[in-house]
């Protein structure tokens, strides 16, 4: 019995040992970085889902961040240091992503922290971001909730949210004739919330427009059959597709048997680019309508040029949306960095209220009041094209810039002045 | 093979425990002046897993009940916390206080429903009623928020710092592993070892079967609730997540990790799944192999847990089974 | 008036769209029930929680992808494809019995859960490491690239062959265990182990032999799932769910118990959508709770059993 007793006595010391071990390694690092930290390079934590559903989405981003870190070391890096990244995968779990954060921030000490692609994960970390007044820059997570009635000093979004987006596309939709329109779109809150934040607008334009039936497949539905059905039953003019990735490309597969993309001329895949045109490849038929905020042949500038080819150099393919994301997402961060001439955190957020950032798909502003990037939107349409032969491409029907598919500072403020009433 | 009395005693601890019990004490107690922010954090989530552990434990080892659904009660806890906070303008105390209390009745709701089964019917009614919550608390956005869930959860400001949160939860694990204790070492905690070891027979010696396990798999779901509140506290935040059954099964193989035979083993197997989880997530993206293997040694090699195979091999060889 | 507007009434959908949504679902029936024969087929006979069956789906349709991919999806890849990939599967599937599997029957219940789920852990990074996080995707062989039509109804011809796949492979399984001398053995271990053993008959033999063949059945099912949307390393999360939901309204350990409990899923969830369109997520769930409350043998179980002792 006595022996019991000192085990659980060694297992206790142990225990404590491991505990002393964490907490004194980190102080050994800490006082080697604190010295020559003015010199040292400014290390980036990028936090993002590269396992799960999003994984590929967060692959592209990676590389379209990379690729801007490494055009930027080679000139000297920012302030005469290197960029430096340090990436961990949040799991698309908010408590995993808010570990990863405190983590970084606070025990590895990094400078910047960029990342995000589930709304959940973005919320998570912006809370403790306002909290701990350190900085999150989200490069994608497009719920309308954080740059709006969660909206705060620390968070910057680059992108545009599903508010932004199904204004823009709504704009486009207005403009045609079609009235009947039926939606399918995953049944959780951002699949919500593309569907809404388009219909809200929609109806606003076009009153006469009528939702004849919506369908609600669970996120990651493998069999889309029996959704099929209604919709072909339903005769709607459009077809508004809020699913992306997997699921948007096995809808595609499973209603091309149906004749659907024959008996319902319009189908808008709302929010994918060529992150979905790659993987679906010639499955793909034409006639898509697509909304993206980037696609790689729509502008001829230098600036895009150089982005396509430098991309294609370092990775054998062309840039997709989500790769330009990623290079704008730091870019911007980096820009704010060397406007502010300085790593302090509020003097880069100060940096990057109202700041301009040239970038391949034209310049692009972070709005002053909610820190919401003005990124816009092109609307399209799918086509063949004789120089790829691996999938389709988009022929650019319409652009609706980020300004002027925002929601205006005032609606912000009152959405805000409410989510504080409540508290 | 030893006999009952010699396996009970293994597992309920000889009475020269109160030394350590002083010397764990002094461990929490001294351990924030210690850990870097970070590591504290890590520390208090440490702590409510073990309490979530080690309470799943009570059913799990203690009386030989197999649940893939206490994640729905940890979530039950939690979002009560949250949408009473949120929604009403009750003290923060009641509303702390209230989620052991709508745990342990989500559990009585459905345990009463599932105690008539064994073994792995028994589970998966669990894992339907936990999925049932899970959907709920995913779909219903008009209330719970959805898959955005809730951020921005008040506190009460006498825990606003990292180190005064950490003590009310060391505090709240030192209590519940007291209560456990107690429990265990009741008449009631034998009955339950009896169960376990063979329901037949216990009934026949007058011991009620089913009520003694609908009693404690409530109990089991108070814990879960009270573990959920603390972690939701512990960023301020809730998500529909919390009630999906991976986290069953992670507290699940904390308790097996540790050893389900062994009173401490659950806090061991949560303080290394956590800690495991975390560090090789930091180191590689393919941490599900890891943590796969580390599995598999266990099922192969380390069949009581560590702290189980530990004790065992303490004993002299004639009394090891 | 043709014959379409008879048999319609107002209130329901008309009668092509119930037709094709009552085929649609028998057809993803069909295709549950191939992977959920093996489940409880394990189940049955070896007494074994197969968690990792849905990893094995998985496995199945990347080998047909592999398969198909390697071949240049020529005219008879699909077909070759369907063949080997199963049999890849099952040589996985003995491999697990045999190293691992063996090693825990012994052991308590809960070690073989864990040991299972180790797998599903395992095989989910597998995949991603060998294949990639992107999605895959692989055509279907022109003859079944299209849809049939019958009036007004459209069905597509892939969708169709699974449908008559469906009930010809559980006729071969059901002559496979009820008129074959080995069939017949297998059934016997599910009855009664010890007994069977004394009775010289090979056990782990056996044990092996089913558990391939489970496997084998959900490798089939992930090589058919292959061409009909796309393939991914979380498509193991979506099946395993649905499988055991079917398993337990069937009963667990029936054979025709997972035919009827995957066509009450099947065609529940495909007219589930006409209804009430946000049921899916939920509804599965409520009724596995219900038939384990009422009858948790499941519809077809046996109440003896020795899996509900």
């Amino acid at each position: 019995m006595k022996k019991q007793g000192y085990v659980k006595a060694f297992i206790c010391l142990s225990i404590l040992g491991f505990f002393l071990i964490g907490a004194f390694a980190p102080a050994e690092a800490q006082t080697k970085k604190e010295t020559p930290a003015k010199k040292g390079p400014i290390r980036i934590g990028v936090i993002d889902g590269y396992s799960g559903m999003a994984a590929v989405y967060c692959d592209d981003k990676l590389k379209g961040c990379r690729l801007y870190v490494d055009e930027v070391n080679a000139k000297g890096g920012i302030l005469g240091r290197k960029i430096e990244l340090i990436v961990r995968d949040d799991e698309l779990k908010p408590d995993m992503g808010v570990k990863h954060l405190i983590d970084l921030y606070l025990e590895k000490k990094v400078d910047f922290c960029i990342g995000g692609v589930s709304s959940s994960v973005l919320l998570a970390n912006s809370e403790w971001c306002k909290r701990n007044k350190k900085l999150w820059v989200a490069w994608d997570a497009r719920t309308d909730k954080a740059t709006g009635a969660l909206g705060h000093r620390y968070l910057v979004r680059t992108l545009s949210d599903t508010d932004m987006y199904g204004n823009a596309g709504a704009q486009f939709w207005a403009k045609q004739k079609y009235t009947k329109y039926y939606t399918i779109s995953a049944d959780y809150e951002f699949g919500h919330a593309t569907v809404d934040g388009f219909m809200k607008y929609l109806k606003r334009l076009k009153p006469d427009v009528q939702v004849v039936g919506q369908q609600w497949p669970k996120l990651g539905e493998i069999d889309y059959t029996a959704y099929i059905t209604p919709i072909l039953q339903a005769e709607p003019e459009v077809l508004f597709v809020g699913l992306w990735g997997g699921d948007a490309m096995t809808l595609i597969k499973q209603a091309k048997p149906y004749g659907l993309f024959q008996k319902i001329p319009q189908v808008y895949i709302h929010g994918s680019g060529l992150s979905l045109l790659a993987p679906t490849g010639m499955m793909m038929p034409e006639g898509v309508y697509m909304s993206t905020n980037y696609f790689f042949s729509f502008l001829d500038t230098p600036e895009n040029k150089a982005f396509v080819q430098g991309y294609k150099d370092k990775y054998g393919t062309v840039p997709a949306d989500y790769s330009y994301l990623g290079y704008v997402g730091i870019k911007t961060l980096l820009e704010g960095i060397k406007r502010a001439k300085t790593t302090d955190q509020e003097k880069v957020i100060d940096a990057l209220e109202g700041i301009t950032v040239d970038t391949p798909g034209g310049p692009l502003t972070t709005r002053k009041y909610d820190h919401q990037g003005e990124m816009g939107f092109y609307v399209a349409i799918t086509k063949k094209s004789p120089q790829f032969s691996g999938f389709l491409i988009l022929e650019k029907l319409d652009y609706i810039p980020g300004s002027r598919c925002m929601m205006p500072v005032e609606e912000v403020k009152a959405l805000r002045e409410k989510a504080q009433e409540k508290k | 093979m030893e006999n009952t009395s010699q396996k009970r005693a293994k597992m309920t601890g000889s009475r020269s425990n109160w030394t350590w019990v002083i010397v764990g004490i002094a461990v929490l107690a001294v351990l924030p002046f210690l850990l870097s922010t970070f590591y504290l954090h890590l520390a208090s989530t440490i702590l409510i897993m073990a309490l979530f552990a080690m309470s799943f434990n009570l059913i799990l080892g203690y009386t030989g009940i197999t649940s893939f659904g206490h994640a729905a009660f940890f979530g039950v806890g939690a979002y009560t916390f949250a949408l009473l906070s949120t929604k009403t303008s009750w003290p923060l105390v009641l509303n702390i206080s209230l989620a052991p209390v709508t745990g342990a009745l989500a559990a009585f709701i459905v345990g009463y429903f599932c105690i008539r089964l064994h073994g792995i019917l028994f589970a998966m009614l669990t894992l339907a009623f936990s999925q049932i919550f899970y959907t709920i608390a995913f779909q219903w956005y008009g209330f719970t928020g959805g898959d955005n869930g809730i951020v921005g959860l008040p506190s009460p400001a006498v825990f606003a710092s990292d180190k005064a949160f950490y003590y009310f939860t060391a505090v709240i694990f030192g209590a519940g592993v007291a209560i456990l204790w107690r429990l265990i070492h009741s008449p009631f905690g034998y009955a339950l070892w009896t169960i376990r070891e063979n329901s037949l027979r216990s009934a026949f010696i007058g011991v009620e079967v089913n009520r003694h396990r609908l009693i404690a798999f409530t109990i089991t779901g108070a814990f879960a609730g009270m573990a959920g509140v603390l972690f939701t506290m512990l960023d301020h935040q809730v998500f529909p997540n919390y009630l999906h059954w991976s986290l069953s099964t992670e507290v699940l193989i904390m308790a097996l990790l540790g050893g389900m035979l062994t009173f401490t083993g659950p806090a061991l197997g949560a303080m290394m799944v956590t800690l495991l989880r975390y560090w090789i997530s930091s180191y590689t993206l393919y941490w599900m192999i890891f943590l796969s293997f580390i599995l598999l040694i266990i099922v192969l090699f380390l069949q009581k847990g560590i702290m189980g195979t530990i004790m065992e091999r303490m004993k002299p060889p004639e009394l090891r089974t | 008036m043709d014959l379409w507007q008879i048999f319609s009434f107002s209130w329901l959908p008309p009668l092509p769209t119930l037709i094709t949504q009552l085929l649609n679902g028998v057809a993803r029936a069909m295709l549950l029930f191939l992977i959920s024969s093996g489940l409880t087929l394990i189940l049955g006979v070896l007494g074994v929680v197969n968690f990792a069956h849905g990893s094995l789906y998985m496995l199945g349709a990347y080998a047909c992808y592999t398969i198909m991919i390697y071949l240049g999806q020529d005219v008879y890849s699909f077909w070759l494809a369907l063949i080997l990939a199963p049999i890849v599967v099952a040589i996985v599937g003995a491999l697990i019995e045999l190293f691992l599997l063996r090693r825990v029957y012994e052991a308590e219940g809960i070690m073989q859960l864990l040991l299972t789920y180790a797998l599903v852990l395992f095989f989910s990074d597998f995949v991603r490491l060998v294949w990639g996080p992107q999605y895959r995707d692989v055509n279907r062989p022109e003859v079944l690239g299209g849809a049939v039509f019958f009036g007004k109804v459209i069905f597509p011809s892939y969708n169709l062959f699974i449908l008559i796949l469906g009930p010809v492979t559980a006729l071969i399984l059901w002559m496979i265990l009820y008129k074959t001398k080995f069939g017949k053995t297998a059934r016997a271990i599910a009855f009664d182990r010890e007994m069977a053993s004394a009775l010289g008959v090979n056990v782990p033999f056996l044990y092996t032999t089913i558990f391939m063949i489970g496997c084998g059945l959900a490798g089939l099912g992930g090589a058919l799932a292959a061409p009909m949307g796309s393939i991914t390393p979380t498509m193991d999360i979506s099946i395993i769910v649905e499988s055991f939901v079917v398993v337990v309204i069937g009963g667990m350990g029936s054979f025709w118990g997972a035919f009827l409990g995957a066509l009450i899923v099947g065609v529940a969830h495909a007219f589930g959508i006409l209804i009430l369109p946000r049921i899916a997520m939920v509804s599965i769930f409520v009724v596995m709770a219900v038939v384990l409350i009422l009858r948790p043998w499941g519809l077809l179980g046996n109440p003896l059993g020795p899996l509900t002792k």
